[in-house]
Formats: structure tokens, sequence, C-alpha cells
């Protein structure tokens, strides 16, 4: 369990458009370079903004990862928000 | 010796350079208007350098290593972020640094009790190369980058803010040989990525403007208490224009302006000019 590793994921692809491209394409062998527990993952890989965001991950960075999965923002507004759509 | 000339403050929401279209076309003529105000003021006050004051977007720094203030030093600096190039809707430029007042003001805090960071190669990314777009057009005015943690929590008190200010006038005043404006980036109210984004508290906004134009600087950084930096959502970049207003001191600002695009989902725009040497 690391909130650290999740947001540097976060940050790592929201810098490095290579790293990006290939999350993009495949997550799971970028999300294997970072210490993640299984919960971790599978918010991540569900896009579940609303978990990211009661675990900790910092606003902007999340709003940073929503526009790069393609989460648009109403409904990452609903999801930290605990909304359902 | 030296002296601060010029206060400037804006916004420096990516949107207004990105995609203009989420203003309407009267938001547009007011928000580019405004801008073209602090052109002309900037133009007319003829400095020598620029200090801007404003907080890294997760571009230079992160939880690895998270400095509170930190100056850019090296003698250029390159902006936009490679991150933001494709969309921010602003041309690469390489910006010259005065080192002369980046690396004297990094000596004056050491000997003077602020411990600055300092970095030798500080990306300029869209909270610089925003304003900076519309203020100096040619991007050819030497510039001072300052970063103020303020989108990493825990961010900094507004009363070091305001104290780190006053220090910077008295460095400029008793070191630096020349004339300085001082550009505070950023918003009053502002939650981008957090759960009121999209909405703007427009009376926190008043209330902090109000106070810029009664020329209340005392009270405004009195004001700004770690409950308003929560209150005013999650990029607290009201240290931006705390850091200004310690440096320029109770002054009345001489132009004020406030544009909410709703469309922005972010903070609204806010404006103003200080002419502290003619008073």
């Amino acid at each position: 369990m690391s909130l650290y590793q999740v947001q540097k994921l976060l940050y790592q692809i929201h810098n490095q458009l290579d790293l990006r491209a290939q999350f993009n394409a495949a997550p799971a062998p970028v999300m294997a370079e970072y210490k993640l527990s299984e919960d971790e993952k599978r918010a991540l890989l569900d896009k579940d903004m609303g978990v990211l965001f009661r675990m900790g991950v910092n606003p902007w960075l999340l709003l940073q990862y929503a526009n790069i999965t393609g989460v648009n923002t109403p409904d990452y507004l609903r999801q930290i928000r605990g909304e359902t759509s | 010796m030296g002296k601060i000339v010029l206060g400037l403050a804006a916004p420096h929401n990516p949107n207004i350079t990105s995609r203009p279209d989420s203003m309407t076309d009267d938001e547009k003529h007011r928000v580019f208007g405004a801008f073209e105000q602090l052109r002309k003021s900037l133009s007319e006050a003829s400095p020598d350098c620029l200090l801007i004051l404003t907080t890294d977007h997760m571009t230079n720094f992160f939880y690895n290593n998270n400095p509170l203030f930190c100056l850019g030093v090296a003698d250029t600096c390159e902006g936009p972020a490679p991150k933001e190039r494709a969309r921010l809707g602003v041309a690469n430029a390489t910006l010259k640094v005065d080192t002369q007042m980046a690396r004297g003001l990094l000596q004056y805090g050491i000997d003077n009790d602020i411990d600055f960071a300092y970095s030798q190669e500080m990306i300029l990314d869209h909270a610089y190369m925003v304003p900076l777009n519309f203020i100096t057009p040619k991007m050819d005015l030497p510039i001072v980058p300052l970063h103020i943690g303020s989108l990493l929590p825990p961010c900094p008190t507004s009363r070091r803010c305001y104290q780190i200010g006053k220090q910077i006038a008295d460095y400029v005043e008793q070191q630096y040989d020349g004339r300085v404006a001082v550009l505070a980036s950023g918003s009053l109210f502002s939650d981008v990525g957090g759960p009121t984004m999209g909405w703007v508290d427009t009376p926190f906004d008043m209330e902090f403007l109000g106070l810029v134009k009664d020329g209340n600087a005392d009270e405004f950084a009195k004001r700004v208490t770690p409950e308003t930096l929560k209150k005013g959502g999650v990029a607290t970049e009201l240290l931006a224009w705390v850091t200004l207003l310690g440096s320029i001191g109770n002054v009345k600002a001489s132009f004020v302006d406030y544009v909410w695009a709703k469309q922005w989902g972010s903070g609204a725009a806010s404006f103003a000019v200080w002419n502290p040497a003619k008073l």
C-alpha cells in the first residue's frame, strides 16, 4: 500500500510522454514498475476516480489522470463527489 | 539602489490560450483587454526585470523533492513544459534570466534567514507562460522565476510569504541595481480537480479584490489563514498574491478586473496593476 507510488506513477505518465503512450497502450507492464497493492492497481485500471480521490491522491494530479485516460470532467466530478451517475 | 516600480497580478488558466473558444465573445474581449492593460503598464514601467511569483504544476517538483520556495538561477529558462506544448497554444521560448537578481536574491536570502532552494534548470510551465504570452509577447524581458509551493500540501503560511515579499523589497532597495516589476500569476478561489471544480466562490474573490482596491495588503495577508487557503480550493494560489503584496506594501491597485468564464471549470480570472513608484 503506497499512496506515494500511486502518485509517482500518475506524475510520471503526466510528464513523460513516451511512458504515457506505453501506459495508454498497455497499463499493466507500466504499473508493474511501481510498488502498488492489488486495490491500487484495480482502481487505476478501472479509472475509479472516487476510490483514488478517497485514497488521498492529489486532486490536481488526479484530474490530469482523468484527462490522460479519457474520463470527462462531469464524470470525474461525479465520481470524486461520490454521486451515482 | 533598486526599485520595485510595478506590480501585476494575472491568471494562468491554460484554457485562455489552449481553448479561447471556451470564452464567450464578451469574456474574450474582457480577458484579452485586461491582459492588454497589463502589457501596457509593463511597457510603460520599462523595468529591467520581471520577478514572477507562482507555483510549479508538477513539472519540476513532486513529492520526492518539493521545495516550498525555489529560485530559477540559470542564465536562461525554457517553456512551456514538454507535456503541455502540443495543446497550450503558447510558442516555445527561451527566456533570459536576470542572474544579477536571481543569484543576488538567493545570497541575500542566505544572509538574512530565507533558505531559498534554487534550480539550474527550471522549466517554465503554463503558470509562467500563459501570462508572459500576453504581457511580454516578444518574451524579451529578463525574468526571475520564484516558485512558491502551492499545489503539493503542506504549503507555506501567508505570514511567511508576506515576510518574504517584504524581504524581496529590502533586497531590491539595498542590493539590486535596477527597476523591478513583480508578477503574481494565479487565481484567488480555484479548485481545479477538487470537488467544487466548475464553481467559483465569487464573494471570496470579491473580498480579496476589495482589499486589493483599498490598498490593504496587511489585511489581505492576515485574512489568508490556513482555513482561508482550505476554503479557497486546491491551488492555494493566493500565496503568490500575498508575496507580491509583501513586496509592494499598502498601495491601492490602479487597475482591477475580474472575469469568470463559466466554461473554464476552474477559477475566475482576476487581474490587478499596482504602481508603487507613482506614490
